[in-house]
């Protein structure tokens, strides 16, 4: 919308252009309420746990059963058997560890909106939501990133650096040197209900949508846009 | 003086219609500029790229098991067998001594205007470069940039005996066409994906495309 708009303008009658304001209006109107989206992984933590558990009792046991039988079997099935158990324990204890993160990821905050800003769970002070372009959601097998395209480097939001620590929290970083920022969160809850992919497209996409319409039309009248700021 | 006022309501009007002609030509233009100028200044004025480090870390391990391959294979009455093994730690150690600096080398630098890579020998003018296109299958990203046909297109020299180094291909035929290989990019210590590295890209192409225009502009007026 951003790149056509002075193109448009200009090949436009009168008709045309007063349409296109009156759109632009009623999607600057949009939503006024505000929300807080939070992460749902408890879920996804349990069953982390109960595999985690499953492949470490399985591990264990065949360690132990290796030492058992170690005098009367070969050198080489003991060492073979003690290997994978080990193994599978090793890779119950990492289960094991994601799950004790994904539970503490649980019911964190990874977005707070209101009809002007956008505030990441690691940024020091929210963005107001005019300098995002726009937004991806992708699906993956187990979590759903979400990727916001910045509308100029300088107005990318400033944020907490995100390691190991981003597991267990949903942290977002800056990426593409600065054009885009990416987060990834199991499930999104708002006010309580969980949010489908599309829903949380819609949802989105309004307070996104309203603000750059906003924007567009205090391009076009700014002593307008200013009476606004006054007004509120 | 009768004669002046006589004339003047229809030259009052067509100076009137010419002002307000003038006046809107002249916000339709600021207006362009200021698009052009937030094109231009969704990029960083400069960014600075390296190869990644993945062969810093993949070299070792490669060198790992060629050892450990050619330390189990070793039989003197089978010199093939061995003359394979070595062969291939030969390689994986040329690649771990490469890399050895992997990461921290800039060879590569966008700019508003203009693109930088080490083996070319002059700057490639973004405002030329018409497609890009990213690809990377692990081993080697390989950046496309199709440039218009008349583009000036700068001369590569090869980069000899580099395994996975960074080179940079200009081809003139099918089309204009300009190839920068290198082991991953990254940029301040971050690793770029495939989409990263397309959306800076033509984030710069576009500022570039841009700047051309808005240059164009302020010279007419």
């Amino acid at each position: 919308m951003r790149n056509g708009n002075w193109i448009c303008c200009r090949t436009m009658d009168n008709g045309e252009r007063e349409a296109h304001l009156a759109y632009l209006q009623a999607q600057a109107d949009g939503p006024t309420d505000s929300f807080v989206l939070l992460e749902h992984s408890l879920g996804k933590a349990l069953a982390c746990a109960v595999i985690g558990l499953l492949f470490g009792a399985l591990g264990i046991w065949l360690t132990t059963l290796a030492v058992r039988f170690s005098p009367g079997a070969s050198s080489g099935v003991i060492w073979l058997m003690s290997g994978f158990g080990l193994g599978l324990a090793g890779v119950g204890v990492a289960g094991l560890a994601c799950a004790v993160v994904l539970y503490r990821r649980h019911g964190k905050r990874v977005l707070s909106v209101t009809p002007d800003t956008l505030c990441f769970a690691n940024a020091q002070a929210p963005t107001p939501l005019d300098s995002f372009d726009g937004f991806e959601v992708e699906q993956g097998y187990f979590t759903t990133r979400l990727i916001f395209t910045v509308s100029a480097f300088s107005h990318a939001p400033v944020l907490a650096p995100a390691c190991f620590r981003a597991l267990a929290s949903p942290d977002a970083v800056v990426v593409a040197g600065g054009l885009r920022v990416r987060l990834w969160l199991c499930t999104p809850v708002v006010a309580g209900r969980r949010l489908g992919l599309q829903e949380l497209v819609d949802l989105l996409y309004a307070y996104v949508q309203a603000a750059q319409a906003r924007r567009t039309l205090a391009q076009l009248f700014p002593g307008v846009a200013r009476l606004g700021e006054a007004a509120r | 003086m009768i004669m002046s006022e006589f004339n003047d309501p229809l030259s009052e009007l067509s100076g009137s219609l010419g002002q307000d002609y003038e006046q809107s030509r002249a916000a339709q233009r600021d207006r362009v500029i200021a698009e052009l100028k937030q094109v231009i200044e969704r990029v960083p004025e400069q960014s600075e790229f390296t190869n990644s480090r993945r062969y810093r870390i993949w070299g070792p391990v490669l060198l790992l098991g060629a050892l450990i391959i050619t330390a189990v294979t070793f039989n003197p009455e089978r010199l093939g067998a061995v003359a394979a093994g070595v062969f291939i730690t030969l390689i994986a150690a040329a690649v771990t001594w490469q890399h050895r600096n992997a990461g921290t080398q800039v060879f590569m630098r966008l700019t508003r205007r203009q693109l930088f890579v080490d083996t070319l020998d002059a700057p490639v003018d973004l405002a030329e470069v018409e497609d890009v296109s990213v690809k990377d299958e692990g081993l080697v990203m390989v950046q496309t940039l199709e440039m218009t046909s008349e583009a000036v297109l700068p001369k590569h020299h090869v980069v000899k005996l580099q395994f996975f180094g960074n080179q940079a291909m200009v081809l003139k035929k099918p089309r204009p066409q300009i190839r920068i290989m290198s082991a991953g990019l990254a940029s301040n210590g971050r690793k770029l994906g495939n989409e990263e590295v397309l959306a800076l890209l033509a984030a710069y192409r576009d500022a570039a495309h841009a700047q051309r225009q808005l240059d164009l502009l302020q010279n007419d007026g």
